[in-house]
């Protein structure tokens, strides 16, 4: 399920070849010397920001790196049984990912792939029809203690989801109700401590369940957590009613932020790091290497140190004065990015995979706004009316691409429609307002346009539309980052020049999504308060399937997007084994324009030039990925 | 000066529009963020839209809130200023601890709420600032109504059995006026500071609107950039029309305070 994306961070596309991987960067503890050959990542990106040093040779030097945490980036949760209101990059991949590695670590540089070296088990062995998944673990990943991670940690996770889901729903993220993990499993056997069996109560698409719910599985230490009191006995995790028992206990560890650094259960890990500092109330923490870590590394990994800031001014600020190893340029600072050069850091930026939007609220019927969104012509008016292009070039200061639907053309996957960097509405207020002429509405671009000619035919306004209605909504946007009201003023105006009044007003990000959320409690008194809303985006999962986004009964189909195409298109995603049916799901939902899709801006990080250390792990930063056990410093 | 550095104000906002004419509807992103040249005065925004004309739009927004925040502010708190001082007692004590809470609550969270709640306009915005600044005049009134009410005038129109509403307004507020007329002039600085404020958080006037606060935090964004013409002269306009009206302030209570001017 995809992931609600940093508001501040937000997706970008660009045209891309490869980047070297990082399993080919990293050569396990021993890595050493130049890696990743001697071209530079952005030559081959093309349209990435800034560039990526190859690794310095010579001595390799440990210490400790401080990273800049974002605002509001502060983690709130450290099991990795992950609730959905901690389901954000900031508890998981800043955080309980550099503790707890998942079974199947995606993400390779700014690619969207795997990389085998940092995964904890070989890919799954499909059989059965696609019924029946066989996984095997690596040998080289340990716990901390030292005892061996076996298919019972597996298992373990697995039953205590199910335990979490039995509950409360929301105490799995990751969760949608009826497919993947766990309801569509039927079982999970161990034949062995190395081997692990899912067997599924149907066939599944292997492309989605291994990229999208396998990865999800982060092995718990069954030998340290499988209790339910810090001095009970370890009790057997397969009966439900001991998971349920273990379950709270952790849920309720896991509420205690002011203990994340000294309570024993969190000391157990199999990831390159140990917390070793955790202050509550800011998020800053020190995490220090775990000298049992078994996957790829530097000679000597070094403490990560994370330094909160509460605006991106402050952050700036402290790169400006040379105070940080790692952070990022805010996209409003990106024009001084000669001045951070010349304080001696690297920049790279790159898009995010996944997708920013303007969320369309079919359901809202204040005007008949929720039958005239309904209309697909109509949508395809509202998308000539955004200049991709040109807020690029304004709003980004360059640093961004064009972006036409759910996937994006770049960051590059084995999943990228090949029609992806064409955008089938290109910027014409003409011929938006061709479209509405041929379909019954009066154009007044000095005022608002209304509906001539009510009826269903070809050139009538459409079911539900009364003639006289008016072509006047509302649009609200989050209050920051400063880009999306820049965007949502630029199409409010390019859609006057079309006779579209669009009333724009701002709110917190938080408001946002707590009552402009059709699904949830809180939105749907809501419902008819809003026309379309700017939040931010989403980040894509591996498989970019968009079943929580715009599948009809999704949790994240925010503004009640239902179409029966489109539906059956991310069902086959799901259950079929054609490979490419994510594609043809994609494809559809970009002419199909669920929402308004925008531009990305890049993800724009920062590091000091005397950190060095494979190109894919700093390239990573732009997908959210930390991957600071594989840096050093040259002096 | 403050008088005249005011009416500069407004006719820059009110009458410039009708002599320079700009399109602030259109974006044009193709001359984003130019700086003062020909066709652009002040330069371009980040929309491309013209800096000059966005003042004088955004001048009539912040004086418009400004004079009838200040409007709604003193009558409000004048009448009620009013109402309390002359029934004394155990209504004015109840009144004024009313007032005493109402000032307790930090008023820019609860305009941003209110702000967020209902959307922003000149009206509302004007309403939100005139419900807030109206406990200063209430004091104020109340104060010199106190001393008011005592006095042989007023004791004669209550034994010509004026009713309390006419004592109101026929002797009370008449004679409070030089203390109201003063307040006004505050009130209508702060309530520009105020909508500066709103608009700087992000919570003023939204496109097609625009107001001074807006404008200055969009410059904002790009001043490390080098693009003063977004900031400077709107921040100009802020500072001196906000000095005006604290100088007429200040003048119309050196010229109409009785102890100040036997000083």
């Amino acid at each position: 399920m995809s992931r609600i994306a940093r508001p501040s961070v937000r997706v970008a596309a660009l045209a891309v070849a490869g980047l070297t991987a990082l399993a080919a960067c990293s050569s396990g503890s021993a890595s050493s010397g130049k890696s990743g050959g001697s071209t530079s990542p952005s030559e081959a990106l093309g349209g990435a920001f800034g560039t990526i040093p190859a690794a310095a040779t010579g001595a390799q030097h440990a210490g400790t790196i401080t990273w800049a945490e974002p605002p509001g980036a502060a983690p709130t949760w450290i099991l990795p049984l992950v609730t959905s209101a901690a389901f954000s990059v900031n508890d998981t991949s800043d955080f309980s990912d550099e503790l707890w590695r998942p079974l199947y670590w995606f993400g390779n540089g700014v690619e969207p792939t795997l990389t085998p070296s940092m995964s904890l088990a070989n890919p799954p062995v499909w059989s059965d029809g696609d019924t029946t998944a066989t996984i095997t673990l690596k040998s080289n990943y340990k716990w901390s203690d030292g005892q061996p991670i076996t298919s019972r940690d597996v298992l373990f996770f697995f039953d205590e989801i199910k335990a979490a889901i039995d509950e409360d729903p929301a105490n799995w993220g990751p969760y949608s109700p009826g497919v993947g993990i766990p309801d569509g499993v039927a079982s999970v056997t161990t034949p062995n401590a190395s081997t692990v069996v899912f067997t599924m109560k149907k066939a599944v698409n292997p492309g989605w369940f291994y990229d999208d719910e396998l990865s999800e599985i982060t092995p718990m230490p069954a030998h340290a957590w499988a209790k339910a009191s810090a001095s009970g006995p370890l009790l057997d995790f397969t009966v439900p009613a001991n998971a349920t028992k273990i379950w709270n206990y952790l849920n309720k560890q896991a509420m205690s932020l002011s203990t994340y650094a000294t309570n024993p259960l969190w000391r157990v890990v199999d990831g390159p790091y140990v917390l070793s500092a955790f202050d509550s109330s800011t998020g800053a923490f020190t995490m220090t290497p775990n000298p049992a870590y078994g996957g790829p590394h530097a000679a000597k990994i070094s403490t990560l140190q994370a330094v909160p800031f509460t605006s991106d001014t402050a952050e700036f600020d402290a790169v400006r004065a040379d105070s940080i190893d790692i952070g990022y340029l805010p996209l409003d600072d990106i024009k001084q990015v000669k001045i951070v050069e010349s304080s001696g850091y690297n920049v790279f930026g790159y898009p995010d995979f996944g997708f920013a939007y303007i969320t369309y609220n079919f359901a809202d019927t204040t005007g008949d706004f929720n039958n005239i969104i309904g209309q697909l012509y109509i949508r395809q008016a509202l998308a000539h009316l955004e200049d991709e292009q040109g807020y690029i070039k304004a709003f980004f200061g360059g640093a961004g691409g064009p972006a036409y639907g759910p996937v994006p053309s770049v960051p590059q996957s084995p999943y990228t429609p090949s029609d992806a960097m064409t955008d089938p509405y290109p910027y014409s207020i003409a011929d938006a307002i061709s479209l509405l002429k041929s379909h019954g509405w009066t154009i007044n671009t000095s005022g608002t346009d209304t509906c001539a000619r009510a009826g269903t035919g070809p050139s009538d306004c459409g079911a539900g539309i009364p003639a006289g209605t008016k072509l006047a909504f509302n649009l609200i946007y989050t209050s920051s980052p400063a880009i999306a009201g820049e965007q949502c003023t630029a199409f409010a105006s390019a859609a006057a020049g079309a006779g579209i009044t669009i009333h724009l007003s701002s709110a917190t990000y938080n408001y946002i999504i707590t009552y402009y959320d059709d699904p949830v409690p809180t939105g749907k008194t809501y419902i008819n308060k809003w026309a379309m809303e700017d939040f931010g985006g989403f980040t894509d999962d591996t498989y970019p399937t968009q079943l929580g986004v715009f599948n009809g009964p999704g949790s994240l189909n925010e503004g009640d997007y239902n179409n029966p195409t489109a539906n059956a298109l991310i069902n086959a995603s799901v259950s079929s084994g054609n490979p490419a049916a994510v594609k043809a799901e994609a494809s559809f939902l970009t002419a199909n324009q669920p929402g308004l899709f925008q531009p990305s801006p890049d993800f724009v990080a920062v590091w000091k030039d005397n950190l060095s250390g494979p190109q894919a792990s700093f390239a990573s930063m732009t997908q959210y990925g930390l991957n600071t056990e594989f840096m050093w410093f040259t002096s | 000066m403050g008088v005249a550095v005011l009416v500069f104000f407004v006719l820059f906002c009110f009458v410039g529009p009708l002599v320079y004419h700009a399109n602030l509807l259109t974006a044009n992103l193709n001359i984003a963020n130019s700086p003062p040249g020909a066709g652009h005065p002040l330069g371009t925004d980040d929309e491309g839209i013209d800096v000059l004309g966005e003042i004088m739009k955004g001048g009539q927004a912040s004086l418009e809130i400004g004079f009838l925040s200040a409007i709604v502010a003193i009558v409000v708190g004048a009448f009620y200023g009013a109402v309390s001082g002359l029934v004394g007692g155990f209504l004015d004590s109840a009144l004024m601890r009313v007032v005493d809470v109402l000032l307790s609550i930090p008023f820019l969270f609860v305009v941003l709420i209110v702000a967020v709640r209902y959307g922003a306009s000149v009206l509302s915005l004007s309403l939100i600032l005139g419900g807030f600044t109206w406990l200063v005049p209430a004091r104020l009134v109340r104060g010199e109504v106190l001393s008011l009410r005592v006095r042989d005038f007023v004791s004669a129109a209550r034994l010509a059995g004026s009713s309390q509403w006419r004592l109101i307004n026929r002797h009370l507020l008449p004679n409070a006026l030089s203390v109201i007329i003063v307040n006004v002039t505050f009130n209508v600085a702060d309530a520009i500071l105020a909508v500066a404020y709103l608009g700087f958080l992000g919570f003023g006037l939204h496109y097609p609107s625009y107001d001074w606060g807006d404008l200055l935090s969009n410059g904002t964004q790009y001043m490390l950039d080098g693009y003063w013409w977004l900031i400077y002269p709107v921040g100009f306009c802020v500072i001196a029309t906000v000095m005006a009206c604290n100088l007429i302030g200040d003048a119309l209570r050196d010229a109409l305070d009785v102890r100040l001017r036997r000083r």
